[in-house]
């Protein structure tokens, strides 16, 4: 099982370096959507506004990104690997792939927001911890929300109508707790928000790792 | 006002009982039919 | 008529509550007032929900636990009935909200819970439509039933505790909560709200019985 994971993520993460295709659509999206902001938001933005626009964006470069996740391979390659590979294998393979991509484009988002919209941020080390969690969860969430969207026909259009109420649990937490790190720091306690982020992406990994089977055989 | 608040409940409770009626008459109707299938099936 | 004693119970219990839930005296409460009434009505549509969409996970589970087409029909048709209830319970909230604090929606934790359900059960029609397949549609739609409404719970429980004050009873300085009802009150909540479930089971079993009904004629 864990050379299998291993082998399917080295494959993935050998692909992508050599192609980058993933990472820089990744990184120009944003960048795209944040000069969108800063030519919008002229006068500036308060902490709590910024740090909503920064999750918001990172929300839909995640559905962007792991919305890629079964549909960029070629049917055929499938089936191949459903010879040789167990499911739980390919969706904690894909799983780990999409939280590297994501904690890279989060990290590259927070470069950019820096850059043009400035940064609110009052502690930098606990806001990067935030990021870390945050492709976590929004790779557990997503990977297997993504595998549905590839199992029906529209899956582009579908992957943003079934992701978004999803995440609203995941989305309401993470904003609470990054207002924490972000300017003022807000009156909630930090460690019980933290938990309930991670637990809340361990039940969706351990619910994608079971009912991903299903999705997964033809 | 008293008046007004009888006449308010006469509707409501009229209205209640048409919905019970149609409920009860579909459901006498399902187990018709569903009688029938049964039959066919056999 | 199959198991007639708690469909007519259901419907004699939803009668009184309409009645008796208009005729009895309420304590007189600051900013709610005689719209308390609205309690008989409006939390009922909100368990009806719940319990609605309950029976659509665990016959999402039965499904994938056999493959048996009959529970992915139940699943929908559950889901279907729930949202339903999910929407009258919003009307009557917004109503009773317009009346008592004088606007149709507010950010309160429970709307917003509700509102967020009604989603993921529209993505869920959403994704039946999107597939042809009959099987695969099942399949697909059962991992994605299962999913949703965990999220969904967990949405639920842990809203009120990350929201600062809602317009609710028992939070933010609201006069009341539910267990500390009146007692007269109670003589008929408490059947407003077994009646409610039993209504609410029994049109999620007609719709189901015509579905099936339909299938077999091959209509």
């Amino acid at each position: 099982m864990v050379s299998e994971v291993w082998y399917l993520l080295r494959k993935d993460l050998l692909l992508e370096l050599r192609r980058m295709h993933h990472l820089n659509g990744m990184l120009l999206f944003v960048l795209g959507t944040v000069f969108m902001c800063f030519l919008s938001f002229q006068p500036g933005l308060e902490p709590e506004k910024w740090n909503a626009l920064f999750w918001i964006i990172q929300l839909f470069a995640a559905v962007h990104a792991t919305g890629h996740s079964f549909s960029g391979e070629h049917p055929n390659r499938h089936i191949y690997y459903y010879s040789i590979a167990s499911p739980g294998a390919i969706l904690l393979s894909k799983t780990i792939y999409n939280f590297i991509l994501l904690f890279i484009t989060g990290m590259g988002s927070y470069g950019v927001f820096w850059l043009l919209l400035g940064s609110p941020v009052s502690n930098v080390p606990g806001f990067i911890v935030t990021i870390v969690i945050a492709a976590l969860g929004f790779s557990s969430i997503l990977t297997l929300v993504a595998a549905i969207a590839w199992r029906s026909e529209h899956h582009f259009s579908l992957m943003a109508i079934l992701s978004f109420p999803v995440m609203y649990p995941f989305m309401i937490a993470l904003i609470k707790t990054s207002l924490i790190w972000v300017g003022n720091g807000g009156a909630q306690s930090l460690p019980g928000l933290m938990l309930l982020l991670i637990l809340i992406s361990f039940l969706a990994l351990a619910l994608a790792f079971i009912l991903f089977p299903y999705l997964w055989k033809e | 006002m008293e008046n007004k608040l009888f006449v308010v409940i006469t509707v409501i409770a009229v209205i209640f009982l048409g919905i019970s009626i149609l409920l009860i008459s579909l459901d006498c109707k399902l187990t018709r039919i569903e009688k029938e299938q049964n039959k066919k099936s056999e | 008529m199959k198991n007639m004693w708690w469909k007519i119970a259901g419907l004699v219990l939803v009668l009184y509550s309409l009645i008796a839930g208009l005729l009895i005296r309420v304590p007189d409460l600051p900013v709610i007032h005689e719209s308390i009434r609205n309690i008989f009505y409006h939390v009922c549509m909100w368990f009806n929900l719940l319990i609605l969409l309950s029976i659509s996970c665990i016959n999402a589970v039965r499904y994938l636990a056999g493959f048996n087409e009959k529970f992915d029909l139940r699943s929908v048709e559950a889901a279907s009935t729930g949202v339903f209830f999910g929407l009258l319970g919003l009307v009557t909230g917004s109503i009773w909200a317009r009346f008592s604090w004088g606007v149709f929606w507010t950010n309160d934790p429970q709307l917003n819970g509700a509102s967020a359900s009604m989603l993921i059960y529209g993505a869920y029609f959403v994704l039946r439509k999107s597939v042809n397949d009959e099987e695969k549609r099942a399949r697909i739609s059962a991992v994605y039933n299962i999913f949703a409404y965990v999220m969904m719970i967990i949405f639920l429980l842990i809203l009120p505790k990350l929201a600062q004050g809602s317009v609710h009873p028992g939070k933010g300085g609201n006069p009341m909560a539910l267990t500390d009802l009146d007692a007269t009150m109670r003589l008929v909540f408490y059947p407003a709200v077994v009646g409610w479930i039993f209504v609410g089971i029994w049109i999620y079993q007609i719709k189901l019985r015509i579905r099936i009904a339909k299938e077999i004629n091959g209509l």
